[in-house]
């Protein structure tokens, strides 16, 4: 017998030799290795791991399939594909590419659309996931992020009998569990819309920089440097600051921005915790620093008190077991502090690993928190400098206006200034541009003047 | 604490005596506790399978388990009976993945011929180091291989489902797909024999 064809060597690895066949691998050293290699090779692969989900991963799968299944009637996915890969080929090149290898997740209708970021001592669970998300607080704070919703889609974060309801936005919750009672302390938005219906009151709808807390009474605070105008921009680019979050740190915008000005970053470098904070401290990097990093070395405690984003799961946030409503078992460490120092050192932690929304929240919260603290002006730009780099423009610039009228004399006004300029730049407008960056021109310091100097040299480019 | 309620139309007789075409037919109609039966029974089966394909991540493998069980609604009409439905299944997200893969693949080709750039490295005195480096090779092999062998070596050999099946759920003769499964195997064998020396 001559060899056999491959087709028929296969079949024998799957399959067993025939008679024939058999005899030929007896004598043929060559098939009787390709069959017995094959088979060894087989037997590794068998033993190549495989990630199987959590069950309360799959659960959520599975809930979300049936979600899906009973929302989107009979509709044919492959056309959907078809739809979505049409798309892609028109947005031509990587972009596209990249577009279509991912049409198949937009084809799911209902996926989780929030990202929890939980304080230390948060415990929390979802109870229902999409297109009706719900997240129980019990106790502690969790910071939240939502992606716009689809009509129909609904986000609710419930504490005890009170419910927080939200649209494409980032917020912070606190609540405090009592003995018998889970209590909603607080609520602050770092943009978007949410409306919070308390358990005893009328119900209220929060902008961005607007904070409602139980102890006035559901009255609703407006950060000191965040007028109502910062509403604006609020829903524009959830799900990007989404995307960094799972992606990680993201670059500074004016790096991306304008790629002929390599001096646009003027003051990003050094936020100093509450312990490390000095009065006046105008810390300014390089101005050719194009990804600033920060220089404070994070303490051991302020990295535990910094967790990384996590999806909407099903597990409690804290270390601590499955959370109950019951007796408060809140991690010691925070209340030993003022809650703006927690807040602000809090936020820089978020800061320093580039989660903007996280940032800018947290500096929101002191500001709210304790308007009178002596953080706040630091609290303020720093606000700004976390919004401009999570790209929310549109709040960055409130923010750096805000800040520069209530600290005209801040060590750190020349830099919010060139900073500022830039973003009026991106804004197209102009003739502020040019004011803030004459104004910056004269900061004491040189990394600030020269990058005052590359936007007024930018501006003169664009007008000529 | 307040569940999500799923609205469920209920399917007559008892879901956990029903066979998997009953319950294939019944999820073909829009039933959805039939498709949350076939869930319940296939699930690892289809992520087993996702978590051998080179996906990204986590979100990547529920998007195609959940693609893959959603297009069973539709798809279900085209179930024939000449395979079982877990063949038939798992055939059905083949075809689906076919659709997802294609950036992924090109950067894990990307990887794997960076990693045969690298110099050799010096022979590894832990035998469970060597084993780990031999399946890395065969991960890293499997992800090489075309869509379509790489499907029919996941079916045929390490989910071991007959190959007449396979290939009726692929759509494509019996011959054709040994002819793959060879090629995948000679592939994956000399990944092994390059490790080896």
């Amino acid at each position: 017998m001559t060899c056999p064809g491959d087709a028929e060597l296969a079949r024998a690895v799957s399959l067993g030799a025939a008679p024939e066949l058999a005899d030929h691998l007896a004598g043929c050293a060559a098939c009787r290795d390709s069959v017995e290699s094959s088979r060894r090779v087989i037997e590794l692969a068998r033993d190549l791991p495989v990630q199987l989900p959590s069950s309360a991963r799959r659960e959520e799968v599975r809930t979300a399939l049936l979600a899906a299944g009973a929302g989107a009637g009979r509709r044919s996915l492959p056309a959907a594909w078809l739809a979505a890969g049409a798309a892609g080929a028109a947005a031509a090149g990587l972009v596209g590419y990249l577009a279509l290898a991912r049409a198949p997740a937009a084809v799911i209708a209902h996926r989780p659309h929030g990202t929890i970021h939980p304080h230390a001592g948060a415990r929390y669970l979802t109870s229902s996931a999409s297109p009706d998300e719900v997240v129980q607080l019990i106790d502690g704070t969790i910071d939240i992020e939502v992606e716009p919703l689809a009509p129909g889609e609904r986000f609710r974060v419930a504490v005890g009998r009170a419910e927080v309801e939200v649209r494409g936005t980032a917020f912070t919750v606190t609540a405090r569990a009592g003995q018998h009672t889970i209590e909603l302390l607080e609520v602050a938005v770092a943009h978007g819309r949410v409306a919070v219906r308390p358990e005893v009151g009328a119900p209220v709808s929060l902008g961005a920089g607007q904070a409602w807390r139980a102890a006035l009474a559901t009255a609703v605070l407006s950060a000191a440097s965040v007028p109502p105008r910062a509403v604006a921009d609020a829903t524009a680019h959830p799900v990007a600051a989404r995307q960094r979050l799972a992606s990680g740190p993201a670059s500074h915008p004016a790096a991306v921005a304008e790629p002929g000005a390599p001096q646009r970053q003027p003051a990003l470098a050094v936020a100093p915790s509450v312990s490390q904070r000095r009065p006046a401290a105008a810390a300014v990097p390089s101005a050719s620093q194009r990804n600033p990093a920060p220089a404070v070395v994070p303490s051991a405690s302020q990295r535990s008190a910094a967790p990384a984003a996590v999806p909407l799961h099903l597990a409690a946030a804290s270390p601590e077991p499955a959370p109950a409503p019951g007796p408060s078992a809140s991690a010691p460490g925070p209340a030993a502090r003022a809650p703006e120092e927690l807040a602000y050192d809090q936020a820089w932690a978020a800061l320093r690993s580039d989660d903007f929304v996280r940032a800018a929240s947290g500096f929101t919260r002191v500001l709210l928190v304790a308007p009178d603290s002596p953080l706040v002006e630091d609290a303020s730009y720093w606000r700004a400098v976390a919004l401009a780099r999570g790209r929310r423009s549109a709040e960055a610039l409130s923010a750096f206006r805000d800040f520069l009228d209530g600290y005209a004399r801040s060590p750190r006004a020349g830099e919010a200034s060139a900073m500022l300029g830039w973003l009026l730049i991106d804004a197209r407008d102009y003739d502020e541009a040019a004011r803030r960056f004459r104004a910056a021109a004269g900061d004491p310091n040189p990394a600030v003047r020269t990058s005052a100097q590359a936007g007024l040299d930018a501006l003169a480019r664009r007008l000529r | 604490m307040t569940g999500k309620l799923v609205p469920l139309r209920r399917i007559s007789g008892d879901i956990t005596e029903m066979s998997d075409e009953a319950l294939l037919a019944a999820a073909g109609t829009g039933d959805a506790p039939a498709l949350g039966a076939l869930f319940d029974r296939f699930h690892t089966a289809v992520y087993r399978f996702a978590a051998r394909l080179p996906m990204t991540d986590e979100l990547a493998r529920d998007d195609l388990v959940q693609a893959t069980f959603l297009e069973l609604r539709s798809a279900a009409r085209s179930y024939r009976g000449t395979s079982s439905v877990k063949t038939w299944i798992l055939g059905v997200a083949a075809n689906v993945a076919r659709h997802t893969l294609r950036a992924e693949r090109r950067r894990r080709t990307h990887q794997a011929h960076y990693l045969d750039r690298l110099p050799d490295q010096p022979a590894l005195l832990d035998a469970q180091l060597d084993r780990k480096k031999l399946l890395a090779r065969i991960a890293a092999a499997l992800a090489e291989l075309p869509h379509d062998q790489q499907v029919a070596f996941l079916l045929c050999d390490l989910e071991q489902l007959p190959g007449v099946e396979v290939a009726r759920v692929l759509g494509i003769p019996e011959g054709t797909l040994w002819r793959r499964l060879h090629t995948a195997r000679k592939a994956m064998r000399a990944a092994v024999e390059k490790e080896a020396r």
